[in-house]
């Protein structure tokens, strides 16, 4: 590359800014293709695969309904427990096949995964923005405020979040604004206690006393200051914790007290296609190998990304 | 040195399972007024009030919390609204029908994973690579569905075992094997990682050059440490294994301690799950307390308090 770029800037006078700004741009992707986080995502293949098919799902989440062409929700009689067929025509075949009522699998596989995508990645990034300001405050604070916060924190340990939803569920009824209020409100113990900790550990760094004598709020410090040091960390548990929610939205549609049916959702797929495990394996392995491969694609992203930020330099 | 910090951990304890109580109550009655929600608007306005008298339920909510607080302390949880059953009998009925399960599986994953991460830290190569693609592998397919399969394969493909009922050891198998997936793929990550760090310390040189046999550098010097983290994972753990006891309940029909959370929920049976949520939230604070203990028993410089 420096060769390239010799060559290019002695190339004569003609046009040589023009060549010079080539040669930087170049140097501009090749730095952004050599930026370890780059080479930690693309250049190891199990995380190459895994960012594959967490952009394929994440691009169908968000454009499935624009895309699909079988209405996900309405059975057609004539057509129910088809085997899974490949035609020419993709859009006229039932490509994963159909389920009791006649509905297309591969579309109800798209839509329901637009539904546990969509609120484990919203309920995470609520549960992340509460933990983290919670945390962050008992971490800062401590005395009674702090003991307060972690004692909330250590309660989610306690009645873990797939059996509150069910204590919510009894009480409210199943429905997905109720699922995403409560996998902001039952899931930032996680955050709090990594931001409590970090807060608590760069508090009396050199820093945070600079910023302090040239007169900083409190606040300004914590947000300006601290924050920034706890980006990587809670980046790290945000993609664990987006796999966790989704799994637990799935179990809890599997028990049916989920997302209500005739809404598609994988752990409700799931749950009806287990009762034809004999005649047609397709209803329940189809949104089983979803669900297994999103969850897979974002533990391998969070280990990488783990691995190559390497957080221990902030612990 | 361990007396005043396990006191405090206890009192800590104490105030989570409060709070919990505290939540539990306000949560049942966020929904507005029980006695409607009961009866679902099926019954005379006359015949509300009357209930809503009963139950204590005109009273103001402090004193319909004290009442509750005092009623707990008594050990009584009230009665199921659906069988008018104590709800402390049902529960004790199906925590025995569950124990039979999550007991083997725990005892199964706990002595499987420590081996095997062992292995997979020793020795680095193919088989240790094995061990990790597999295990995150048996990370991410989540237990309903590990369940599935192993009845799609095991029970109607090649017909080996059976599904739904009991009696015989061999309906213990499937759903043993579904509970024991997450955690001994999770376990066998965790004491790989713990072990080959723990192998590059100083101490681990020490002993081999003192000329100790490999078996014994690893299980008298490396386990003892490398194990300590997976100790406290596993006290908090509880919670997580009764969830996945619950779905693999749900799976293969067992009339167990989840199954009867699950009803509980689905037909808003609100003191009994009530009682259940207690339940769990008491184990798992003992789980968590009974993992700092044993941690302080293995390792001395807890238990000396430097």
């Amino acid at each position: 590359m420096a060769d390239e770029e010799n060559n290019d800037s002695q190339s004569g006078d003609f046009g040589a800014s023009e060549s010079v700004i080539i040669a930087a741009q170049r140097s501009t992707w090749q730095k952004i293709w050599n930026h370890r986080m780059v080479m930690g995502f693309v250049r190891y293949p199990p995380a190459f695969v895994a960012l594959i098919i967490a952009t394929f799902f994440l691009f169908f989440a968000l454009f499935a309904p624009f895309i699909v062409s079988w209405d996900p929700n309405k059975p057609v009689l004539a057509d129910t427990l088809q085997p899974p067929e490949w035609g020419i025509m993709f859009n006229s075949v039932h490509v994963l096949g159909t389920d009791t009522v006649g509905r297309d699998i591969f579309t109800r596989t798209l839509m329901g995964g637009r539904t546990s995508i969509l609120l484990g990645f919203t309920g995470a990034t609520g549960a992340l923005s509460i933990g983290v300001v919670l945390g962050m405050i008992a971490g800062w604070k401590r005395g009674i405020v702090g003991a307060t916060i972690m004692r909330w924190a250590d309660l989610q340990i306690a009645l873990p979040l797939l059996l509150m939803a069910l204590t919510v569920a009894a009480v409210f009824g199943p429905g997905l604004h109720i699922l995403l209020i409560l996998f902001s409100l039952w899931f930032w113990g996680p955050y709090a206690r990594i931001s409590e900790g970090l807060t608590l550990s760069l508090k009396n760094r050199e820093f945070v006393e600079a910023a302090r004598s040239i007169g900083a709020t409190p606040g300004r410090i914590v947000f300006r200051h601290v924050l920034p040091h706890l980006f990587s960390p809670l980046l790290v548990l945000w993609s664990f914790s987006c796999a966790i929610l989704i799994i637990i939205e799935a179990s809890l549609s599997f028990l049916g007290v989920g997302i209500p049916p005739p809404t598609a959702s994988w752990g409700g797929m799931l749950a009806e296609g287990r009762q034809y495990l004999h005649r047609a394996y397709w209803l329940a392995m189809i949104p089983g190998a979803a669900i297994s491969m999103m969850v897979w694609s974002i533990n391998t992203l969070g280990d990488r990304l783990r691995d190559v930020i390497d957080q221990r330099q902030y612990l | 040195m361990i007396g005043p910090v396990m006191a405090k951990r206890v009192f800590q304890s104490a105030i989570v399972l409060f709070l919990l109580v505290t939540v539990l109550f306000f949560v049942s009655r966020m929904s507005g007024d029980p006695v409607l929600m009961l009866t679902e608007g099926a019954i005379e306005p006359e015949e509300i009030d009357k209930l809503r008298k009963a139950y204590g339920f005109d009273k103001p909510l402090y004193i319909q919390f004290g009442r509750f607080l005092s009623e707990i302390a008594q050990g009584d949880f009230g009665n199921s609204v659906r069988t008018f059953e104590p709800a402390t009998d049902m529960v004790k009925q199906r925590v025995g029908i569950s124990v039979k399960m999550v007991v083997p599986a725990f005892l199964t994953y706990i002595f499987l994973s420590i081996p095997i991460g062992c292995l997979a830290a020793v020795k680095r190569g193919a088989i240790g690579a094995f061990a990790m693609v597999v295990s995150l592998i048996g990370q991410s397919v989540p237990s309903f569905f590990l369940g599935i399969l192993y009845i799609y394969f095991f029970a109607v493909t090649l017909r080996w075992l059976p599904v739904f009922g009991s009696g015989s050891w061999e309906h213990y198998i499937l759903p043993i094997a579904t509970l024991c997936g997450y955690p001994l793929a999770k376990y066998t990550r965790l004491v790989r990682a713990q072990v080959s760090e723990t192998l590059t310390m100083e101490f681990v040189r020490t002993a081999r050059a003192k000329g100790l046999h490999e078996v014994n550098v690893i299980r008298r010097h490396v386990l003892r440490n490398a194990l300590l983290p997976v100790i406290t994972t596993m006290g908090v753990d509880v919670g997580t294994l009764i969830g996945s006891a619950l779905i693999v309940e749900a799976i293969f029909a067992w009339p167990g301690f989840g199954t009867l959370v699950v009803e509980a929920a689905k037909t808003r049976d609100y003191p009994l799950i009530q009682t259940c949520g207690l339940l769990i939230g008491t184990l798992v604070l003992t789980g968590s307390i009974i993992a700092d203990f044993a941690y302080g028993l293995i390792d001395p410089r807890i238990r000396r308090g430097s």
